[in-house]
């Protein structure tokens, strides 16, 4: 009986979570011309005005490879920051620190008004340069946590045995730590690439026309258009973001398999 | 298809507004008829695009002066919705193709962020649709916009009243308020009194707000307040506010995009709302049951204006000088009910189309033109007491 009542509980919790974000998709397919409630019928209309028309496959494309750049850039960074701020031991570590993971806590409107005044000057707004630069700013935190994280299941005694064993200390980093921190890399990577691919508040400033997003272009659509193809599109991410998580989900999970399963005969 | 399309809106147009009977099935049906038949046509026929940018009901451009070719882009900011694709079909498609110069499009023009692009150097777009007093307004603080070339404008046809050292005048539009036909019972608002009576007209309404580069319905105000039409200019600001004041209760929304109040009264999130003829065109040609009202409402006319600075400066001059041909004027018009300032445009459109423009006589009589003058002195003061009569 209390295990019923449980379940409901959860059940209406997770209804009324979720509910706000499904809702989007039956509207997606709805046949009326303005955005209505319910929707009077059903008609792919909507996703074919979003294939249809060039803006926002250019907004799509363009969110698509700045992501794709912010991935890269950010892994490429904040997988040795990592190690660093794990394995190293250097005075005012807590300060650094506190400063990768800094723009996780500032208000993302102060980063982007900040970030706008700094590359007006280099004349860099409206141009897509200018958002992978930012949006690595803010993705690099979340690779620094994942990996972090993943650090801290790597047992040193492996590297030690590694070393001890003759490998240079980057044949230890690429043959040993690397294969074992890698779902921790990947899930940063996810984290960074969605970090970049929904986000708003820069893109707001420093899309100019020219390098518009997809979040801009639905913000300016919704301001100014208000036609179910934002309906569209939102059903769309929810997909591709939802797909992403899960892989992350995945990723992690077999990081923990993996870490509970390699060193059987070390444990003691 | 057994009628044209044309003749198709028409007997819509006369018929009593019972739209909402129009119902899904008759759209399931048209689309059906139309769109399949568009659409197969549009997909065979791509590949065979002539320059000539026909279409039904559409005058063709057929070619343009030398002088308006070019290459590169030009960055243009309009309102969206329903005038952005009407303005889309008929200025920028034929633009590019006829000249080679690409059009990037947004929304959104605001002076206030005119004035912040270019103190800044970061000018977002290279030519806006404003108001000329807008233009005016921010000419006044400083050197905002680039001079309009003249040369290359088909200045024979254009009435010197429409062209500003800085802007261009190139949309007759008119600002009236519109009805839910089915909120009041059969009966029907006639004058801006009626908008002010929420006794004989209750329900919630929506109106133009000052932010975002509009400016609130003053003189709506002034005239439902009970001041005669001829007495409205010059403005008197606080009597003005004060009429707001009355009504302030009933405004359940200040509107700052123009899809707004249209998507609002097809919702029936609101009974009554101002907005731009247009805008309330398209919303009833998608079947909503919404109506407009004409009697003292105002005459406006947009402009087109470069920012100093801008990037594609020249390719913009090409671009408005293009758009206030008579080809692309009579293109709009014949899509979205708007006026035209190129005289030349007036015989490429039919009969008709021309009854139901701002402009044509019967309409234009009931309207009280817009004092431009009086505004681009006034835009600031007006939008200082605006932010204080919100939060009162």
């Amino acid at each position: 009986m209390r295990r019923a009542a449980l379940a409901a509980t959860m059940a209406l919790v997770l209804a009324y979570l979720v509910f706000p974000i499904l809702i989007v998709v039956p509207l997606s397919f709805s046949s009326a011309k303005f955005l209505s409630f319910p929707p009077p019928g059903v008609s792919t209309q909507w996703y074919a005005a979003f294939f249809g028309s060039d803006a926002w496959l250019s907004a799509a494309w363009t969110s698509i490879w700045v992501a794709s750049g912010v991935t890269v850039l950010a892994v490429l960074l904040g997988t040795p920051a990592a190690i660093g701020l794990h394995r190293g031991r250097f005075p005012g570590r807590g300060v650094v620190r506190a400063l990768f993971l800094s723009p996780l806590i500032v208000p993302g409107i102060i980063v982007a008004i900040g970030t706008y005044f700094v590359y007006a000057r280099f004349g860099l707004v409206g141009r897509p340069i200018a958002l992978v630069l930012a949006h690595t700013c803010i993705a690099v935190p979340f690779v620094v946590i994942n990996v972090g994280a993943a650090l801290h299941g790597v047992d040193r005694r492996l590297e030690q045995a590694a070393q001890n064993l003759g490998a240079s200390p980057f044949a230890t980093f690429w043959q040993v730590t690397l294969p074992l921190i890698r779902p921790g890399i990947f899930a940063g990577a996810v984290f960074a690439f969605i970090t970049s691919f929904d986000e708003l508040l820069i893109a707001l400033f420093l899309s100019g026309s020219t390098a518009v997003t997809l979040p801009r272009r639905m913000f300016d659509q919704i301001r100014f258009d208000i036609d179910p193809t934002i309906a569209a599109v939102s059903a769309m991410l929810i997909f591709t973001t939802t797909g992403l998580m899960l892989s992350a989900e995945l990723a992690r999970r077999r990081a923990e398999r993996r870490r509970t399963r390699s060193v059987p005969s070390l444990a003691s | 298809m057994t009628e044209s399309l044309s003749e198709r809106l028409r007997r819509l147009a006369a018929a009593a507004p019972h739209v909402a009977d129009f119902g899904r099935r008759q759209l399931i049906r048209d689309a059906a008829r139309y769109g399949m038949a568009a659409a197969a046509m549009a997909v065979l026929t791509r590949h065979l695009a002539m320059p000539a940018f026909a279409a039904d009901d559409m005058p063709a451009v057929k070619s343009i002066p030398d002088k308006l070719k070019g290459r590169g882009a030009v960055r243009v900011c309009s309102y969206g919705g329903a005038l952005q694709d009407a303005q889309r079909k008929a200025y920028f498609k034929p633009f590019e193709e006829l000249s080679g110069i690409k059009v990037i499009e947004s929304e959104g023009p605001d002076p206030a962020k005119v004035k912040a692009m270019v103190d800044s150097g970061t000018v977002e777009f290279d030519v806006g649709e404003f108001d000329r007093a807008s233009v005016i307004n921010l000419e006044k603080k400083g050197d905002y916009w680039e001079p309009i070339d003249y040369s290359l404008f088909d200045t024979a046809n254009i009435d010197a009243a429409f062209r500003y050292k800085l802007a261009v005048d190139m949309l007759p539009y008119a600002q009236i308020y519109a009805y839910r036909t089915d909120a009041f019972g059969g009966k029907v608002p006639k004058n801006n009194a009626d908008l002010f009576d929420t006794k004989g007209f209750p329900g919630p309404r929506a109106m133009q707000s000052g932010s975002g580069g509009l400016t609130p319905d003053l003189e709506i105000a002034l005239m439902g307040g009970g001041v005669p039409a001829d007495k409205v200019y010059p403005i008197d600001i606080d009597k003005a506010f004060a009429s707001l004041k009355t009504i302030k209760p009933d405004v359940v929304k200040w509107w700052t995009a123009g899809a707004m109040p249209a998507q609002m009264l097809t919702d029936n999130e609101v009974v009554l709302a101002t907005a731009w003829s247009g805008r309330i065109f398209a919303v009833q040609k998608a079947g909503a049951p919404v109506r407009p009202v004409w009697q003292d409402q105002l005459l406006r006319t947009d402009a087109w204006a470069i920012p100093k600075g801008a990037a594609n400066r020249e390719n913009a001059q090409k671009f408005t000088a293009f758009i206030t041909m008579a080809e692309p004027q009579a293109r709009l018009s014949s899509l979205i009910p708007y006026g035209f300032v190129n005289n030349a445009a007036a015989e490429l459109l039919s009969a008709d189309r021309l009854a139901i423009l701002p402009t044509s006589p019967d309409i234009k009589k009931q309207l009280l033109i817009y004092d431009t003058a009086w505004w681009a002195e006034n835009t600031d003061a007006v939008l200082a007491k605006w932010n204080s009569f919100l939060l009162d």
